[in-house]
Formats: structure tokens, sequence, C-alpha cells
């Protein structure tokens, strides 16, 4: 659809400093004068050309790294802050970097303070820094709350008239007079953020053109009138600071649409989407609400079945019943929810009701901190239900996990005909990354079906039952969450339900478990350890570590049930730590039960915040001592 | 995975084969019966049961095309004694279960066996969501106004002043009543039978079975082992059968009144309406069980996030 949408540079330049480098090897065309007045409003000739883009051009910079820096938006919430932020990160990766995102808001939806920040790096970024380089603060609180963020010789992009702080030393306080440029603009109030954002892109030295196609992109239903306004104000915005202020220096850009941007819940619906998942039920609640959003969104598209049930007990249950009859089906949540689903949950283990349970974790117990981030769930997420039976949990890492592992939960399911769980965190499922885009085409394993009259539980060495589906001729397919024999029916007697136990327990055996990745050298002192989301900010900390001349061996968990066979082998005879999202160290304590492991250091965090890079270095340099 | 799981692509699921019509079989009663009946002599139950059976043959719709999905209680250790696809789910959420497996399979009929603890105590959301929804499928309330299976509690329609294991001064709540409840839920097809009339009941099942939409057939029905009030003949002196020629099952406002009767109970159909399903609406007609991923849709959609 966006292809064909007519693009802004002009041969592959799309900043002034481009064109400036272009003209060393080209001579100055009519096409280059027609550009420069188009997207900079320079008026000038072929003859003219060079010099009046040199003299657009600053002659003095910014002490700021355009390829390794972060930007952060903050307001009030129900300012436009979501979408401005993901226009600036898309801008970005079209200009060829890598980015990270990471939002804080409040559990309302006006007058709280909502933030948007983008971590942007020539190679791949896993997780949001301390610092800020450029603040677009929208009101004083914006300045306040972020202030002591700010990196040395950062930007803060602000208005004056609004704003009772004084400028200070070391930070370079650059003034956006909004309303004045709305008003001699003749713009809509609500364009202030693209004002912004066109000055963002200005001190940053990205291509304003790259900005203007997002532009188009994100108004295209509206009408090319409210694009060329919105296009105008990013170009207010830029020339603003261009005319006023210093800025980075100019690097030739490249223009890149090569990767996608998405969030951990954007990779676990596309997953399901690739997986070939036919029914996704849902009850909403932050932080697992957008997958729900997105896949009604698209549902045309990809033709999945989306109901939004009455609450979370019926969506399990709708999921059971849908995958009772080989129906693909799938249900997010958040931990509430979750406590809601466990019932069915068991329910889908004895009935051996292929399905899969997304719980997106969050500040907890009760209603706990409902849009902030925590890994308070992996207990539950193990033992939840009565009773024993196979336990199937992953713990994403990323946004290719996201995906990938729900493709394999969906396939797990299927052969082994047992529900699984799939945990994210707040952290994970509502920040985006960029990455390649995610292939079209996965390994889909439903297991094997028969269409005799064998029973539903029929008996087989691995336990794993042939799979018959009502609706198959001459066939009773009996389900029966009482204990039942291979036909389903109830059954007490002693001898079946041992043989009925082990067959479902024995199933788990067909799982390969894949060892967890070691980073670091095999020599280094200390072995760290975390699971899910905390491997972003890890491998963000080893690179601060690095730098320092300081090496770790570091592992992170994703497939936290079964258990890694192998996992005591590989943290070898070293010192331990391990980080965790929890108050209680959950994880801490179930290694403990499958290796018998202790660890020698322990950090936990269970603030809400998620984890920074620059506070693990710290805490793992302190362990190191 | 092992190495020992065929790796079958998705379409495996999609050749089952559905035959409506099958009544080439010539199946008997007793074709449809399973294991030995293991309800009380005199239980409610057998009628139902037996009515059930009959409409099954008399539709002649292959058995392998039903779905009965059984809540806890009595009436759900009907799993083991008929012999038709079956699911028995949790107490209180067979609604759920059967609504998801139309969703998936709207091929299939999908009937709900539940009592009035099942369905109207602990299921009650499920029950009003899925009338509101008019989601197709067929709910039969075993309304014997008691807790049979754990012995003899009050049940949400016990009537005011109930006297049980949980309520020996009498119950204090007043009934729920499930027809009045269906009918203002949105149900579309809303019937009562008794279990001590056999004839009437596979009419009204045969007749629930292919109305479109939600039906609900509530059946009373005694529970001759803990409930000593609404027995037999307790029943025998207020049930009476609509006049077919008289009365108008489009009449919304008829139906309540009718659901709502303090002296006599009306059985036959109650109220019926014609609107389209959940599943027309969303446009489920076949089985989605089979259907592979859209991986042209998917690269659309994975173009947009660049």
């Amino acid at each position: 659809m966006h292809a064909t949408l007519p693009e802004h540079g002009l041969r592959g330049v799309y900043t002034l400093q481009g064109l400036l480098d272009l003209l060393d090897s080209e001579q100055p065309s009519q096409d280059m004068v027609d550009w420069v007045a188009k997207h900079f409003e320079i008026v000038t000739t072929t003859e003219n050309l060079k010099s009046d883009i040199e003299k657009a051009l600053p002659t003095e910079y910014l002490d700021i790294d355009p390829d390794d820096f972060q930007w952060k938006v903050a307001g009030e919430a129900g300012f436009g802050i979501m979408s401005t932020g993901l226009i600036f990160a898309k801008t970005c990766t079209r200009s060829g970097l890598h980015m990270f995102d990471y939002i804080e808001y409040p559990s309302l939806i006006r007058g709280g303070h909502n933030t948007y920040q983008v971590t942007a790096r020539k190679d791949r970024v896993y997780a949001q820094r301390t610092h800020v380089h450029v603040l677009l603060a929208l009101n004083e609180a914006a300045i306040i709350k972020h202030k002591e963020e700010l990196a040395p010789g950062a930007v803060v992009l602000y208005d004056e008239e609004n704003v009772s702080i004084e400028p200070y030393e070391g930070i370079n306080f650059y003034n956006i007079p909004f309303s004045k440029i709305i008003e001699a603009e003749g713009l809509s109030k609500v364009m202030k953020n693209n004002i912004g954002l066109g000055a963002s892109i200005a001190v940053l030295g990205m291509g304003i053109s790259t900005l203007y196609g997002l532009i188009e992109e994100m108004f295209h239903r509206k009408g090319p009138e409210v694009i060329q306004m919105n296009q105008k104000a990013a170009r207010a915005g830029y020339n603003h600071i261009m005319q006023n202020y210093r800025v980075v220096k100019h690097k030739p850009q490249v223009h890149s649409k090569d990767n996608i941007v998405v969030t951990g819940n954007d990779a676990i619906s596309l997953g399901a989407i690739a997986a070939g998942c036919q029914i996704y039920v849902a009850y909403p609640m932050t932080p697992a609400s957008a997958i729900l959003h997105y896949l009604a969104a698209t549902q045309k598209e990809h033709g999945m079945v989306i109901k939004h049930a009455e609450d979370e007990i019926s969506v399990v249950n709708m999921v059971v019943g849908a995958g009772s009859v080989g129906a693909r089906a799938m249900c997010g949540t958040s931990g509430g929810g979750f406590c809601l689903m466990t019932e069915g949950y068991g329910l889908a283990a004895m009935t051996e009701t292929p399905c899969v349970l997304v719980n997106a974790m969050r500040g907890a117990p009760a209603t706990g901190l409902p849009t902030w981030t925590e890994q308070a769930d992996l207990r539950m997420a193990l033992h939840a239900s009565h009773g024993d039976f196979p336990r199937v949990v992953f713990a994403v890492s990323d946004v290719d996990d996201c995906f990938d592992l729900t493709v394999e939960a969906f396939n797990v399911a299927e052969t082994l005909q047992t529900p699984v769980i799939i945990l994210t965190d707040k952290y994970l499922a509502e920040s985006k990354s960029s990455t390649a885009p995610f292939p079209t085409e996965v390994p889909i394993d439903r297991g094997e079906f028969s269409k005799e009259n064998i029973g539903r539980y029929n008996l087989t060495p691995t336990g794993v039952s042939k799979r018959v589906l009502p609706g198959t001729k001459g066939v009773t397919v009996r389900s029966n969450s009482d204990e039942h024999d291979e036909m389903g029916h109830s059954s007490e007697d002693i001898d079946n339900r041992k043989i009925m136990m082990k067959k479902r327990m024995d199933k788990l055996k067909q799982m390969d478990v894949p060892a967890p990745y070691v980073y670091g050298p095999d020599d280094a002192p200390l072995t760290v350890v975390t699971w899910g989301s905390t491997k972003g900010p890890m491998l963000e900390a080893i690179r601060l570590l690095k730098k320092e001349g300081v090496e770790i061996r570091y592992t992170n968990l994703t497939h936290i049930a079964p258990f890694p066979k192998d996992f005591k082998a590989i943290i070898k005879d070293r010192k331990t730590m391990i980080i965790e999202g929890n108050q209680s160290g959950q994880m801490e304590g179930y290694i403990k039960e499958m290796t018998g492991m202790s660890f020698d250091h322990t950090y936990r965090k269970y603030d809400g915040r998620p984890f920074y890079p620059e506070e693990l270095a710290a805490k793992i340099k302190e362990a190191l001592r | 995975m092992s190495d020992d799981h065929t790796v079958q692509v998705s379409g495996d699921a999609s050749t089952h084969t559905y035959d409506e019509g099958c009544a080439e079989r010539k199946l008997t009663l007793k074709d449809l019966d399973a294991e030995k009946i293991t309800w009380c002599p005199g239980c409610g139950n057998f009628g139902i049961f037996i009515a059930i059976k009959k409409a099954i043959l008399n539709l002649g719709i292959d058995p392998s095309q039903f779905y009965f999905v059984y809540g806890i209680g009595c009436h759900g250790h009907m799993v083991n004694f008929l012999d038709v696809n079956g699911f028995e789910g949790l107490h209180g959420r067979a609604v759920p279960v059967a609504v998801g497996a139309k969703l998936a399979n709207s091929r299939l009929k999908t009937i709900v066996i539940t009592g009035d603890g099942d369905c109207l105590g602990e299921g009650l959301n499920h029950f009003v969501t899925a009338a509101r929804g008019n989601q197709d499928i067929t709910v039969v309330i075993h309304d014997n106004q008691v807790y049979g299976l754990t012995t003899g509690q009050t049940s949400p329609t016990s009537d005011k002043g109930f006297k049980s294991k949980s309520t020996p001064q009498g119950v204090i709540e007043r009934p729920v009543n499930p027809l009045a409840l269906a009918l203002t839920s949105g149900a579309t097809f809303v019937s009562a039978g008794f279990a001590g009339d056999i004839r009437q009941l596979q009419t009204l099942f045969e007749q629930a079975l292919t109305h479109t939409g939600f039906s609900l057939l509530n059946v009373y029905q005694p529970c001759h082992t803990y409930n000593k009030v609404n027995t037999y003949d307790w029943f025998r002196d207020r049930v009476y059968k609509l006049d077919e020629s008289t009365h108008d099952s489009s009449d919304f406002h008829n139906a309540v009144k009718l659901a709502y009767d303090p002296e006599k109970l009306a059985t036959g159909v109650l109220f019926q309406a014609e609107h389209p399903s959940y599943e027309q609406d969303a446009k489920l007609t076949e089985s989605i069980v089979g259907k592979g991923p859209n991986k042209e849709a998917l690269g659309r959609l994975l173009e947009n996030f660049k």
C-alpha cells in the first residue's frame, strides 16, 4: 500500500548535507534547485546552489552522536504523544538506524504524564538507556520530571512562553514558539507535535523528507490537504531550528525500508497469524489488550475469528471449546485475567486440548500497577490450576522471540495436546524494536490425526494420542474433565487413573528443550542469569561493561517449563548472579528447586520500572568486587 | 520437536467429511447408548435422555455432526451414557465451551446439557451473554430446583423458603426465572418442557435444534432423592401445554407474562424470533479447523510495520 506513495528524496539524498556531498560528483541541475525550493524553502539557481546550501547549513555543530542517541517526548496524556513517538521511531529506522522505544503512561486516559523515548543507534538496540540527548518537552512538567535524565550537552525543545524554568548551563535550551508558528503558518493547534518532530529531526540531522513520507502514510486516509498541513508544520519546526540553533553535523543519509518496527504484542500477533491460529479470544486487560486490538483491526486480512468474550473464564473455556474441535486457538490477558483462567487452563490439560495462553505481566497483585512492568507471575504460571499435569511455560525475551515462540507454542500445544503458556510483560509487550521482517513461512506441526473410532485418549508409547475430531463420520469423540478412560468415559478405576496420569505426564518427554545460549567468554569470573525480557537491558549492560574492560558470562531463560536439563552444566563453576523483576526471587527459587544450585548475588526490582543497562552494569560491578 | 512426530501441514484437519442426513445407517435408540446409566430410579434425566435420542434419530442427521457439551451435575453424567460426540467441561462453564466449538466449526450442531445450578448459578454470566449474542447453540437446562450431585443444597431456581442442607431454615433469595432471563437477554428461541412428557420434549428439542440462534429448552424435572417438594405430582398439577393454534410465539411481552405466571407452568415454545445468529453476522458458515495460515496477508501486514 505504501509502496505507491511518492518518494521525497532526490536520487537517494534526503538532507541538504547529502545534496552537498552529491555535488562533489555531480553538476548542479534544475531538479536539485526545485527540490531544495520545495523541501527547504531555499530559492536559488543552479549557479548559486552550492553556496546557498552552504549558507543554509550551520557552521558549528552540537556534540551529540547522530548514530547513537536517545530522544524523548513527554507531556500530558491525550497530547498525541504515542503517535508522535511512533513517527519519530520510524523516521529513525528509515534513516538507517536501529531503535528501541519505551513508553510510560498512567492508567488513565487524560491528564496524566506520558512519555515516549526512542533509543537509536547504528547497530541493533536492545533496551532504553538512562541518558536523554534530545527532550521534546510539551509542557513544564516534562522538563521538571526529566531534567535529571539529560546528558551533558543535551537539547531541550520547549516553548519558553509556557515554561517558567530558566535555562541553565550545560544544557541547550532551544525555544520553539509553538503558538506563534501555528499562527504565522496558518496551522491547527493539533499540529504542534509535528512542529516538534520537524525540530527534532533538524537537531539530529535526519532527512526532513523521510519525515514527510511518514506523515503522508500516517494521514493518507485524511486526504492531501491534511497531509500538506502536517508536512508544513514539520517543515516550520525544522526550519526554525536550522535558522536559529546549532544542530549535529549531517551525515550522508540512507533511506531504508528494510526493517520493521514492532512491539512484543505486535510480534505475538504476527506469530499467531504465521502459525495459522484460527481463533483468538480475549477480554481487554492492559498490557495484553493490544494483541486483541491488532488482530481485530486486521481480521479482514488474516481471517482469524476474533471474539471479545464476557470475562476471562469464558475466554479460556471458549478457547478450549474451539481447540477441542480441532482449531488452533489462543487467548491473551494479564495476571488478573489469568487468575480467572486457571481452572479452564487445567481443563485444557485434563481434556488434552491444545491451546496457547498469553500472560502479559504487570505490577501485581490485584489491580496492582496496571501500566507498569513486573516479572512476578512466574510461580503462578508454573503452578496455576489444581492438580498435577504437564506444564509448558515459555518466557519471551525480545520481539523476535515473541514471534518465534508463539509459533513454537502452537506446535508444542498441538503435538503434545496440552496448553502452553507464554509469559511476557508490559515492558516487552508495549516497547517497540526495529528488527528484520519476520518470515511469512514457518514450520507448522499439527500432530497426528486419526479417523478411526479409537477414542479421544487412545494410548500410545509416547502418551500422545492420535487426535480424532468431532465431525468425523462413524466416530464418537468424547473429551472429559473427569478422569477418563481411552474412550473418554468417566472412570474412577485405580489402574486407569495411574495409566492416564502417566500418559499425560509422559508427553513432556517428547519435548526437546534447548539449552539456553551463553554469552561472553568462558573464563569470565561471573555468570549472570536472567529470564524473559531482562535480556534486552542485560545485553546493553554487557556492552557498557565491555567498554570498561569488564567481561562476564551471561545466559537468559526462555524455556522455563520443562526446565532445560543441562542448565547447571552451562553455569559452570563460576560465581553466579541472578537478576529478576520481582520481590521474592521467583526464578531464583525455581532454579534451586530444579538444580539445587544457589546464587552468590541477586538483584531484584519490583518498582514497576524496567531495568536500565547502566543500573545493571553498576550492580554487576558491585558483585565482581 | 522430537522426530517421532509426523509433520503435517495444516490441511489435514479439513479433510473430515460432513454428511448430513445419514439415515441409511438405520440407527436405533440402542445405537446411541454408551455406558450403563447410573441416575437414581425415577430421575427426570431419563425422560430428557430418551427424548434427546429420539430427536437425534428423527432429525436424520448423522450422530457425528452433533457436539454435546456437558456441565457438572447429575445431568453431566450423560456424557457417559450417550454415544455421541461430547465434551464434559467444568461446573458452570459448558456454555462458553460450546460457543467456542461452534465458532470453530459451525457445521456442528452444538448442544449444552446443563442444570439449574450449573447454568444459572456458577454460569449465569455466560448464559446471559450467549443469549445476548444469539450464539447458535441449544441450551437444555435440567431444572430440578436443587443440587443433586452435591447431595441436596439449594439451587438458583429453588423457591423462596425451600429447605435444604445449605438452607435448613429455608432459602431467603427469590429464584432465578430462566425463561424470563433468556427472554430479556435476547434469546431468540425460548421453550419449556416437562421431564414427564417425553413426546413433547422430543418435539421441543427438535425445534430448538433447527432454530438458528440461541435456543433454550428449560425442562421442569423432579429430583426424587433431594427435592421432596417439586415432585412429579407437584409438576403435573402445574404444567400445561400452550395451545399452538392460539399461542402467538412472536409476542415477546406475552411470553414474559407466561414466564412469570405464579400459578401455572406453560410448556411449549413461549417465544421465537428470527434474527441473524452471531455466526451468521460473523460470516462463519464453515469449519475453520483446517484453514492454514494466510501467508500473503502476513506479508502485506508486515509491510505496514516498516
